[in-house]
């Protein structure tokens, strides 16, 4: 059984959250107007991507499970 | 289940109203619903129609009060030969709905789910609740989450977890035993969300979540041993993922969203996601977006296309294509139409919108998939 390599994923996850925290120069507010528009929003993606998650994870092995989605035996 | 079903709607309706009163007509600061219709066909020519209703509050103290009722049909069409017969076996064994009695496998399967969720966003918090309801599935669920702005809002970071418990209650099924069972789903996140430029955002994330209990369909059974068994999945899976987002604006009002994700679990699948999506303003009401969505699996190391031995590997048997390898790819495009700040003759409904999206889903297992969806948004 393949078993997942646990320490090289959290020190991926741990050296980026880094360099977003170090590497980035601070974006005044009024500089942020075009980060305002919902074509750059993450949650409009969310909304489509939680519809899209009921159906998609009874198509593959990796999506889902993540809870909210599930449920159903029928279609599985 | 059905009292149960009845209970949870209530439950959730008598919260929504309550909230509703408590809030007072004052402290609404604003209101919006949205209707969207969703058809789902595939080429196993399983058809799903859904009806979402979501309806948000904004209280004048920064208070979010948001619901969601899903009412979905998921129609499976006919085994078109009886339980048990040579003509039945390899319709019986990809099949995931329950076959009783001498008529029923000729008839198309019908059932009917209802999934509510209720949430409110207060300050850095947010809480919220979710069941799901069908005839042989009760599915419940409470989450939290922390989030705090950082480096004068260039950074949000961002903690959620949840806890979902089910129960199984499987219909009768001529050719596969299965008793009650439950499972649980434990589940939590990390997200930081940077702003990089004027037009750059990124957002990285991992999740890990461990689900216990009955994790295969209880109504497919599986070619093994020289005849068909019941489907056997191990009873604890353990995952996690990390996934990058990037949305990018340009200056001809456009956008970009670049997205991946890297999952593993301990039942030896890991895969790829890749997402890019493009935004256009085609004038200041109409929005079309393009979606491309790249998808890459390996097996579970338990699935085999037939197992020699009725005992599978390791005690499990899978009739499941979700755990073999495969590739999918995905092509969609929505359109977002502002209908003018109001409707005519409603000055109190606001900002109408329109939304079409389409999208085409394939994969190397020959399996399709064709999405439509239309929606109407207001607020008032």
């Amino acid at each position: 059984m393949k078993r997942p390599s646990v320490p090289p994923f959290v020190f991926l996850c741990a050296a980026l959250v880094t360099a977003m925290l170090a590497g980035c120069a601070t974006v005044k507010p009024y500089e942020r107007e075009y980060l305002g528009d919902s074509i750059m929003s993450f949650d409009e993606d969310a909304k489509e991507a939680s519809r899209n998650v009921s159906w998609i994870e009874t198509r593959e092995g990796s999506t889902g499970g993540t809870g909210g989605a599930g449920g159903g035996c029928a279609c599985k | 289940m059905k009292v149960c079903k009845e209970i949870g709607i209530v439950t959730i309706a008598l919260t929504a109203f309550a909230a509703r009163t408590l809030a007072g007509e004052s402290a609404v600061d604003q209101q919006g619903a949205t209707y969207t219709f969703h058809y789902f066909a595939d080429s196993d020519d399983i058809r799903v129609y859904s009806h979402y209703y979501d309806y948000g509050i904004n209280l004048k103290n920064n208070a979010d009060l948001y619901f969601v009722w899903n009412n979905e049909t998921v129609v499976i069409p006919p085994v078109d030969a009886a339980p048990g017969s040579d003509e039945a076996a390899d319709a019986i064994t990809s099949a995931s709905r329950p076959v009783a009695g001498d008529l029923s496998a000729f008839e198309p399967y019908e059932k009917a789910r209802d999934v509510v969720t209720a949430s409110i966003d207060y300050g850095f918090t947010d809480a919220g609740y979710y069941v799901s309801i069908e005839e042989d599935y009760l599915a419940q669920q409470v989450s939290g989450n922390l989030n705090r702005d950082f480096l004068s809002e260039s950074l949000n970071l961002s903690a959620g977890s949840s806890y979902g418990w089910d129960r199984i209650d499987p219909l009768a099924d001529d050719d596969t035993p299965g008793g009650d069972d439950s499972r649980t789903n434990t589940y939590l996140n990390l997200v930081a969300t940077q702003v990089v430029t004027p037009g750059t955002l990124i957002r990285i994330g991992a999740e890990v979540n461990e689900v216990r209990g009955l994790q295969h369909s209880p109504y497919r059974n599986v070619n093994a041993g020289g005849g068909t068994e019941p489907e056997v999945h191990p009873d604890v899976r353990s995952r996690r993922d990390f996934f990058l987002k990037l949305n990018r604006y340009f200056t001809n009002e456009s956008s970009v969203h670049l997205s991946y994700k890297y999952y593993t679990d301990d039942w030896g699948i890991e895969s790829h996601t890749l997402g890019a999506r493009l935004n256009q303003y085609l004038n200041k009401n109409v929005i079309v977006r393009y979606r491309y969505r790249y998808y890459e699996q390996d097996e579970a190391w338990f699935y085999r296309d037939e197992y020699e031995a009725s005992e599978g590997i390791g005690g499990y048997r899978s009739g499941d294509y979700r755990m073999t390898s495969f590739t999918a790819h995905l092509f969609g495009t929505h359109v977002d139409w502002a209908l003018g700040s109001s409707i005519y003759g409603f000055r109190t409904i606001r900002q109408p919108r329109l939304i079409v999206r389409y999208e085409r889903y394939f994969n190397s297992n020959n399996f399709s998939a064709n999405i439509f969806e239309s929606g109407f948004a207001v607020n008032f």
